[in-house]
């Protein structure tokens, strides 16, 4: 059964402005896509284009400002209205129940198969089937979502926001979780869909930007700073132009280190959550000093490894010798004593206590330390300077220390951990997608903090699929694939085609 | 042989009265509500179960009618009550452990006040009769134990796989575990998370008021200030033993009453055991099972307690 709504043949936000406390998040905003139209809206973190985009969808209530479509003012009290107008939003934050399946995340919004007493499962079923054969975007009906990577999260909120009939698309930094094979069939389709529906695309990644968009917008601060087509500026254009200044990533181009092995991971096997073996018989090591990438495509053992090193998933069998130390199944409070540092993936539920300040956020491992607390008793000036230090050091963009962590942008809540982490002096370091939903500006400073570290002679693990940022930074690549290390790379020797190669599980690139 | 015939018996009609409430408890905490108050509603069902036919069907000609117009009126108040508390605490987002205490102090105290204000003092009512099914009540052991009760005891059990299709099956009941579990994403769906958490109040206060006129009604067939006895709080601990799962919490009540249908029989036997002990009996075991029981966070209602505010992302 297909949905159909009226086409949407223009639509334009006029002079909307939004104000959190302490925040003004949009500011005067005005702006126009017309159909079939790509418009990429871009800026720093915090800029204030996801609240814009809610206030589109009906989720927040704009304090001043209108919205028109077809030229006729529409009052969007509850996402429901968006949706009967035809607006479908993939949220930055995936909008998911995790104890539910798929499929039933789907039903909850697709009503034609609300029926009172019965929920018609297979209506769903046929929907899903429809939408992913037509966009070739597969997904199990019958997974659970917390048992799905946040790759493959990522496409069911997609083929979610398909199924339910959208003609206009809203896409919160659609790609931030994908692999770069996932974003470029992304982009590919969202090319396709572009004759039929309008899009508006929010992503950090400019090349995606360029690729895609016909039209570009960009915020600093709420307000709208720039507008302008795609095709006259090129990404560098459009970095300087979001940020201020020229962007340049760091390279490491030191020698490698001949440190001693401080992580070395012996025969390890891990199960996942759906019980299999995640990590089987895995062996590196990771010296002191230097940066291992660990290249891979999601869901190859990667938030496995990285639970099992940090104490919070068992292991079967095996050893992790921590500074000579077997600290497997430890618990993380042993762990981190022991000076581990871990910038998880999932940053909303595993980084950050989202109902605590800021403040409190920023020293949470380090709560019982002489450094901030006294007889028991917390020290709140020095974690109120230790936090005001840190905020303007990672430029962490908030109205002050005290607001709740979770109230900042998606790319701040990020910045807070990458700055509790990195400034309380580990002795390792893990760091899982670290500039995942980051800016230029801010993918650059931690790109330059997680050098310097290594300067320092700590090693890090990098778990990334960036090809370019593993590429960047690391002294050596380790590919995974299934639950194993395909094979190390010096940097010398890797190179996108040979870790490409390496990462769809060929073992040996002289077969190709 | 006897004996346990005696104990399943005694202890299945029992376990009704914490079946049905838990149950409606089970749809509030499956929407992210937890409402302490189910004692406070079922003393209100319990009075006014009894209130309709003592009052006006004292001796009328078809005492049945009265009955079910007392059970009616309960779960009409108790539904009432249920979305009380949701303007309480779904609108006005007070916290809801203070919230459900206060609403279960409200609805004894009112129960007890009104009952003095009525009807007085102790008063029996004829209440409702057992039901023996033909022929099934007459198998010998299985006859007692399953087909001899009133027709509360077969409807509360009928409720069970019922309550597990709405809340798997339908489409609200998954709206319920949508709001119960990431309202956000249920919000941003376009569903109404405070309607829906309204919804399942109003379902679990029904079936408290229910719960608690079955008690004045099948089983104490009278009032008094102590009539519900922590069953609404038993009810809602029976919820997390259960897992809000409607099969799991029925083994749960079960398990509770047969308990409390034994140490009733071992005193009702005359064997010297502690009276204190017997009457705790009941409570250590839901305790010990709690303790023991796997945690099963990936299947609860995560958003337990939690007040909803699209506005505010935290
Ligand atoms: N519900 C809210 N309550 C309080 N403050 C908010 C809320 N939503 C957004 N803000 C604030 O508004 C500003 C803009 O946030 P927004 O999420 O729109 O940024 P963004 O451009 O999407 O950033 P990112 O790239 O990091 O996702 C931030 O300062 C944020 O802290
Ligand atoms: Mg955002």
């Amino acid at each position: 059964m297909e949905v159909t709504h009226k086409k949407i043949t223009s639509l334009r936000m006029e002079h909307i402005t939004k104000r959190f406390p302490g925040v003004l998040a949009s500011d005067d905003i005005t702006l126009t896509v017309e159909e079939g139209e790509v418009l990429a809206l871009v800026g720093e973190n915090g800029a204030g284009k996801t609240t814009l985009m809610n206030i589109l969808m009906g989720l927040y209530q704009p304090d001043e400002g209108r919205i028109l479509i077809n030229g006729e003012e529409v009052h969007f009290k509850s996402p429901n209205d968006a949706f009967d107008a035809g607006l479908g939003m993939v949220h930055q934050q995936y909008m998911l129940v995790p104890n539910m399946t798929v499929l039933e995340n789907i039903a909850l919004g697709y009503k034609q198969a609300w029926s009172p007493i019965k929920l018609d499962l297979g209506m769903v079923r046929e929907r899903i089937n429809e939408i992913s054969k037509k966009y070739g975007l597969f997904v199990d009906p019958d997974a659970y979502i917390w048992q799905l990577s946040v790759g493959e999260q990522q496409r069911v909120e997609l083929v979610k926001t398909l199924c339910l009939g959208a003609r206009f698309l809203i896409l919160d930094e659609p790609t931030s979780a994908l692999t770069p094979q996932e974003t470029d069939e992304l982009i590919v389709l969202l090319k396709r869909m572009s004759s039929e529906l309008s899009i508006i695309f929010i992503s950090h990644k400019l090349q995606e930007v360029k690729d895609l968009s016909d039209k570009i917008a960009i915020l600093r601060h709420g307000a709208m700073v720039f507008e302008g087509t795609t095709k006259d500026h090129s990404p560098s254009d459009i970095a300087a132009l979001m940020t201020g200044h020229e962007v340049d990533l760091p390279q490491n181009d030191a020698p490698s280190c001949n440190g001693t092995p401080v992580l070395d991971l012996k025969n390890l096997n891990v199960k996942s959550d759906r019980g299999f073996l995640a990590l089987k018989d895995l062996n590196l090591t990771i010296r002191g000093g230097e940066i291992v990438g660990l290249a891979g495509v999601s869901g190859n053992g990667q938030r496995e490894l990285a639970e099992a090193i940090n104490g919070l998933r068992k292991v079967e069998s095996g050893e992790i010798l921590f500074f000579g130390e077997n600290i497997a199944n430890k618990t993380p409070y042993h762990i981190i004593e022991a000076g581990m540092g871990y910038i998880p993936e999932e940053r909303n539920t595993e980084g950050i206590v989202p109902s605590f300040s800021m403040k409190e956020n920023l020293i949470l491992k380090d709560s019982g330390r002489d450094e901030f607390s006294k007889h028991s008793f917390l020290k709140n000036k020095a974690i109120e300077k230790n936090a005001n230090d840190l905020r303007v050091k990672f430029d962490i963009r908030s109205p002050n220390i005290h607001v709740a962590a979770g109230s900042l942008s998606g790319g701040n809540i990020q910045k807070v951990i990458l700055a509790r982490e990195i400034s309380r002096k580990p002795k390792f370091l893990i760091a899982v997608y670290p500039i995942r939903g980051l800016d230029l500006g801010a993918a650059e400073f931690i790109h330059k903090q997680l050098l310097e570290k290594r300067k320092e002679g700590i090693g890090i693990l990098l778990v990334s699929e960036e090809l370019d940022e593993i590429l960047d930074l690391s002294d050596r690549v380790a590919v995974i694939f299934k639950g194993q290390i395909q094979k190390v790379l010096d940097r010398k020797d890797a190179n996108r085609r040979s870790l490409g190669i390496l990462m769809a599980g060929v073992k040996d690139d002289q077969t190709v | 042989m006897n004996f346990i015939v005696n104990i399943l018996s005694l202890g299945i009609p029992f376990s009704v009265a914490l079946l049905i409430a838990s149950l409606g408890e089970m749809f509030n905490q499956r929407a992210g509500v937890f409402n302490l108050g189910c004692e406070g509603i079922m003393a209100m069902g319990a009075f006014l179960g009894m209130l309709v036919p003592y009052s006006i069907g004292q001796g009328g000609p078809t005492p049945g009618i009265y009955n079910v117009l007392g059970l009616a009126l309960a779960m009409g108040v108790g539904a009432l009550f249920g979305m009380l508390f949701g303007f309480v605490v779904v609108t006005f987002r007070a916290p809801q452990g203070i919230a459900g205490i206060g609403l279960q102090m409200f609805g004894v105290g009112t129960a007890g006040t009104l009952f003095r204000h009525f009807v007085g003092g102790t008063q029996s009512v004829p209440g409702i009769g057992n039901l023996p099914i033909p022929f099934l009540s007459k198998i010998p052991i299985l006859g007692p134990i399953f087909f001899s009760h009133n027709i509360l005891v077969y409807l509360a059990f009928l409720f069970v796989p019922t309550a597990w299709y709405i809340l798997f099956k339908t489409p609200w009941g998954l709206r319920v575990r949508a709001v119960g579990t990431n309202p956000r994403a249920a919000d941003s769906i376009g569903i109404q998370v405070n309607k829906v958490r309204y919804q399942a109040l109003a379902v679990g206060g029904a079936l408290a008021g229910l719960a608690g006129a079955y008690l004045s009604l099948c089983q104490a067939k009278m009032f008094s200030d102590e009539i519900i006895a922590g069953r609404g709080f038993i009810a809602v601990a029976l919820v997390y033993f259960g897992h809000w799962h409607p099969v799991k919490i029925m083994g749960g009540a079960l398990l509770f009453s047969l308990a409390q249908a034994l140490q009733l029989a071992i005193q009702g036997q005359g064997i010297n055991f502690p009276y204190e002990f017997a009457v705790m009996l009941p409570y250590v075991m839901v305790i010990v099972v709690l303790a023991f029981s796997r945690e099963s966070q990936l299947l609860g209602p995560t958003a337990l307690g939690q007040p909803f505010n699209r506005e505010k992302r935290i």
